[in-house]
């Protein structure tokens, strides 16, 4: 229950720059994901909070304490491991106790207290049972039992579900998030899964190349992302060329007119003015892009194109489409008819609405 | 005493028949020797090299028939060839002690001495069972540099008053009896049998100031030369090989202990004809010249005295020193050796 | 629990058998040969004789003080080797088993030079005026030990290497952030899971000392007889294969005592050597 701030921290190594001037405030209590590909900084960032890698500059602190060259062991952070980490000699309670032990709390408060959390993780009764003897999810009930039994300031979470299957996966995300909830701890959570950033987080920092690329509720971030990278990293989205033809005011913000690629012309609001001529990029989701019969009407506001289909993937409620517009850029939508691979091979026409477009610079 | 040495030795014949399945299986890889070869088990080393030039190489141009040299000579080697049944040696190069063990053991063929000539030999160095090579002696030695004035005598080299300084022996109670017998003043002819009780109480004497009991004859000169002891002892063709190299090791012939080596042959040797006439070869006063001045070791026949080279002369005693010796007595050991080995190692480790 | 693969290990097996356990089992019964009332006779004078449980004691002290030696030396630098990299931890493991591509007997010799009164260790002391007069290093029981830990060390650094490895330093980092100081975080967990290495290697140490003859034979002095030596003297020098048998039983029976007990130790922290 406490306040993260991360200033423009660095991480090199060498020449290589693993972090570059990483800032961030985390409010007490919340939840926030570090999303993004392997290599991107995450884990280093993550890392840097835990005390295992001191950064080469910037630094940390935990409600305004300057903990950037406090030792682990005097952080008072709790951790998950995505391989639980849990020590094999010990059994359950041993290893729940832990932490306990470490801080001198006497035998009685420390059983009450491992208790208390055993129960909490749903681990009630398997106090003696050995670290080998469980199941993976067990396992990491068991890890998160022992990092916050002893009420950490802040609370890691490194891939904690990176080696379970799907099922459980779901289900200790939601159980995670009650805990987190209950506690009302602070929490950073590192995952490469969007899905789960997006329904556990609060807040989730997007990395990329070192860097934070976006921060924002998974709301902002799926429907307003901020570059090309963020689109389509957060979900799955179709870029076209567009070009700026011209822009007038309305209302408190601009209404565009751009040209895409093919001559499909879209009339979209902007927060910023463009010159005429002012090259972009037009992102729209796949599930927003519709195939339309024959009979589908002209409209101000909605963008048609023609595309061949390439192929036809099932996904069960679901099925996309890929094809390729006249300009040669690839496009998928996503169709909710079943009977769509007859399509294959034809040559079809797409539409979408245009408010439904975020403009990105190139 | 005597029962308690007897039921070892008696023991060791019973169980032949077992062990010797076991090793057996071991010895059979030992390749077939042809009719026309031999194996000498040698001591390896200089000796080996000696024995090469001097005896392997004539006779094989001779007779044809090859010698192949097993540079492992050793008792219990020779026992378990025997005892397996597949004996790979045909002569045997060992010395006084193990030709009584060996003997008694009944592991080796008598000498034939119609094809041996034993001409020349005096009565005390034959051996029904063993044709004489040369002799060789246990002596005190000492290091040149630490010691200007080297003992002459067993009970110098036990002074502790005047020679203040670390002993090295030799890790048996062979020759140390003998040593520590004659330190008490037992006239040279008369230490056998050896007085246990006094010879013990005159090791316990120097025991304090033995640095270590050598187990090699290359530690017996190591462990003077580097002076971790100013006096010990050594074979004398190893205080040759010693002197030869320049190091700083001298011996002194006074009441040295005469052992004697012999050319055996193993009973059950595949070619005890060739092994014979091996010997026969080995007694030509040349090929004994030649070894003895290749080893230093002492020919006790004037005439194989007068063919040896001048140069290697000056690391054989001379007539009056070789006089002032005690032979090793193989009759008493033979009774004694293995009480000898228990007491020795009692006393050792107390 | 039955594998098709079982064949694989009995040509091992029927080497092992007809070239150690056969003859091994033949020797055993040689003074049994008599019958077996005679043969107890024999072991129980054995048993029984003040030199012989001299020199098994001697044996036992001398390979006890090597293990010790072994394991303060040899655990801190498996420790440090399994931290690093394992290309780097490579090149460092051919230079532990470095010693064991030279002769023994030379090292052996290698060690009077450098002990003795005159060596480099004493010339050293001297001149720098630590002392006046030589420290005696060698033919002694310091001496005995040195010689058989420098050639027994790198037995026992492998051996904990392989099981140290296999500890992950995730572990230690967990039990850090968990609110361990480093000191705490490698006692509570790095040194209870490398446990299993650390007996595996005093029980190797331990059990291949006991067979020393050549190194006490030329690093002792009067008082440093090995088992080994004895048993050697008797075949080669006295060709007593009886006492020989004996003492060879006795130092087996020893052994096998000894794996006995660690295999009951070794059951409880196999739990422990899991890879967590």
């Amino acid at each position: 229950m406490a306040k993260l701030s991360l200033t423009n921290i660095w991480k090199t190594y060498g020449g290589a720059q693993a972090v570059r001037g990483v800032s961030l405030e985390v409010e007490s209590g919340e939840f926030v994901s570090f999303l993004g590909p392997s290599g991107s900084g995450k884990t280093t960032t993550l890392s840097m909070v835990a005390g295992f890698i001191s950064p080469t500059g910037g630094n940390i602190r935990i409600d305004g304490r300057d903990i950037t060259n406090v030792p682990p062991h005097q952080r008072n952070i709790g951790m998950v491991f995505q391989d639980y980490s849990l020590f094999p000699h010990m059994n359950v309670a041993q290893n729940v106790a832990f932490p306990l032990a470490m801080r001198s709390v006497d035998k009685a408060d420390s059983a009450r207290r491992v208790s208390d959390v055993m129960e909490i993780v749903g681990l009630h009764g398997m106090g003696q049972r050995l670290p080998i003897e469980l199941s993976g999810g067990q396992q990491q009930r068991v890890a998160i039992a022992r990092a916050i039994v002893y009420q950490p300031q802040i609370l890691l979470m490194d891939e904690p579900l990176g080696a379970l299957d799907r099922l459980l996966r779901e289900r200790l995300q939601l159980e995670i998030k009650q805990i987190q909830k209950r506690l009302g701890i602070t929490t950073l959570y590192v995952t490469h899964d969007q899905g789960e950033a997006l329904t556990m987080s609060d807040r989730v920092c997007v990395f990329n190349d070192g860097e934070i690329a976006q921060v924002g509720s998974p709301v902002s971030l799926y429907e307003r992302p901020e570059s090309r990278f963020i689109a389509g990293f957060v979900g799955e989205s179709n870029f076209l060329s567009a070009t700026v033809e011209d822009c007038v005011r309305c209302g408190d913000g601009w209404q565009c007119l751009l040209v895409l690629e093919c001559s499909a012309k879209a009339k979209v609001l902007a927060s910023q003015p463009f010159s005429a001529g002012t090259q972009l990029t037009a992102s729209i989701r796949p599930e927003h892009i519709r195939l339309c019969s024959v009979d589908c009407a002209e409209d101000a506001n909605t963008v048609f194109v023609t595309a061949k289909v390439n192929d036809v993937v099932y996904r069960g409620e679901t099925s996309t489409l890929r094809g390729q517009l006249e300009s040669g850029a690839e496009i998928s939508a996503r169709a909710t008819v079943t009977d769509v691979a007859r399509f294959t091979g034809e040559t079809v026409r797409l539409r979408w609405p245009t408010d439904k477009i975020v403009l990105l610079n190139k | 005493m005597r029962n308690a040495a007897d039921t070892p030795s008696r023991q060791r014949r019973k169980f032949t028949p077992i062990l010797a399945g076991a090793l057996a299986l071991v010895a059979s890889h030992a390749p077939a020797m042809a009719e026309g070869s031999i194996v000498v088990a040698d001591a390896g080393g200089a000796m080996a090299e000696s024995l090469a030039k001097r005896l392997y190489e004539p006779f094989e141009k001779e007779t044809g028939i090859k010698v192949i040299a097993d540079h492992t000579t050793a008792l219990g080697k020779a026992q378990a060839m025997a005892k397996s049944g597949n004996v790979v040696w045909d002569v045997f190069y060992t010395g006084d002690t193990d030709v009584a063990q060996a003997s008694q053991d009944g592991i080796l063929l008598p000498i034939d001495w119609s094809v041996v000539p034993k001409d020349g030999f005096s009565p005390e160095v034959l051996n029904e069972y063993g044709a004489p090579a040369a002799a060789y002696a246990l002596v005190m030695t000492y290091n040149t540099n630490l010691v200007k004035e080297p003992p002459k005598s067993w009970a110098e080299w036990w002074d502790t008053a005047k020679y203040d300084c670390a002993r090295t022996m030799r890790n048996v109670p062979v020759d140390n009896l003998e040593a520590a017998a004659l330190a008490t003043g037992v006239d040279r002819g008369a230490i056998y049998p050896i007085d246990l009780e006094a010879a013990y109480k005159q090791l316990d004497k120097i025991q304090p100031k033995v640095v270590t009991f050598w187990d090699s004859g290359a530690q017996s000169i190591q462990l003077v030369a580097d002076g971790s002891a100013c006096l010990g002892t050594a074979w004398t063709s190893r205080v040759t090989a010693a002197a030869k190299a320049s190091q700083p090791v001298g011996l002194v012939w006074n009441e040295a202990v005469y052992h004697q080596d012999y050319y055996t042959v193993m009973k059950g040797s595949k070619n005890p004809e060739g092994a014979m006439k091996f010997i026969a070869f080995a007694m030509r006063p040349d090929v004994r010249a030649g070894i003895a001045s290749d080893l230093g070791f002492v020919e006790g026949d004037a005439a194989i005295q007068a063919m040896i080279s001048p140069e290697s002369l000056k690391y054989q005693p001379t007539p009056e020193q070789a006089a002032q010796g005690v032979n090793s007595n193989i009759a008493w050991w033979a009774d004694n050796l293995m009480s000898a080995y228990k007491r020795y190692n009692a006393w050792l480790t107390q | 629990m039955k594998q098709k693969t079982a064949w694989l290990i009995f040509p091992c097996l029927a080497y092992l058998l007809v070239m150690y356990v056969l003859p091994t089992a033949i020797m055993f019964m040689a003074p049994f040969e008599a019958g077996i009332a005679p043969g107890l006779t024999s072991f129980g004078q054995a048993l029984q004789e003040p030199s012989y449980q001299r020199v098994m004691g001697t044996t036992f002290e001398i390979s006890l003080v090597v293990t010790i030696g072994c394991i303060l030396l040899g655990y801190p630098t498996a420790y440090y080797l399994s931290r690093m990299e394992t290309q780097r931890a490579r090149i460092y493991l051919m230079l532990v088993t470095f010693p064991l591509w030279t002769s023994l007997l030379v090292r052996t010799y290698a060690w009077i030079a450098l002990l003795q009164d005159a060596g480099i260790i004493n010339s050293f002391l001297m001149q720098s005026g630590l002392t006046e007069q030589p420290v005696k290093l060698l033919y002694n029981q310091v001496s005995v030990a040195i010689g058989m830990v420098q050639i027994l060390l790198p037995y026992a650094i492998i051996t904990m290497y392989a099981v140290m490895v296999g500890i992950r330093s995730r572990l230690v980092q967990t039990a850090q952030i968990l609110g361990a100081s480093p000191s705490r975080a490698f006692l509570h967990i790095f040194v209870p899971l490398s446990l299993p290495g650390l007996s595996a290697a005093a029980l190797l140490v331990f059990i291949m000392g006991l067979g020393f003859f050549v190194t006490p034979a030329l690093l002792g002095g009067r008082r440093e007889t090995m088992i080994g030596t004895l048993i050697q003297q008797q075949v080669v020098l006295m060709g007593d294969w009886n006492s020989a048998a004996i003492l060879s039983a006795l130092l087996l029976v020893a052994t096998i005592v000894l794996l006995g007990v660690y295999s009951r130790f070794a059951k409880l922290s196999n739990l422990v050597s899991v890879r967590g």
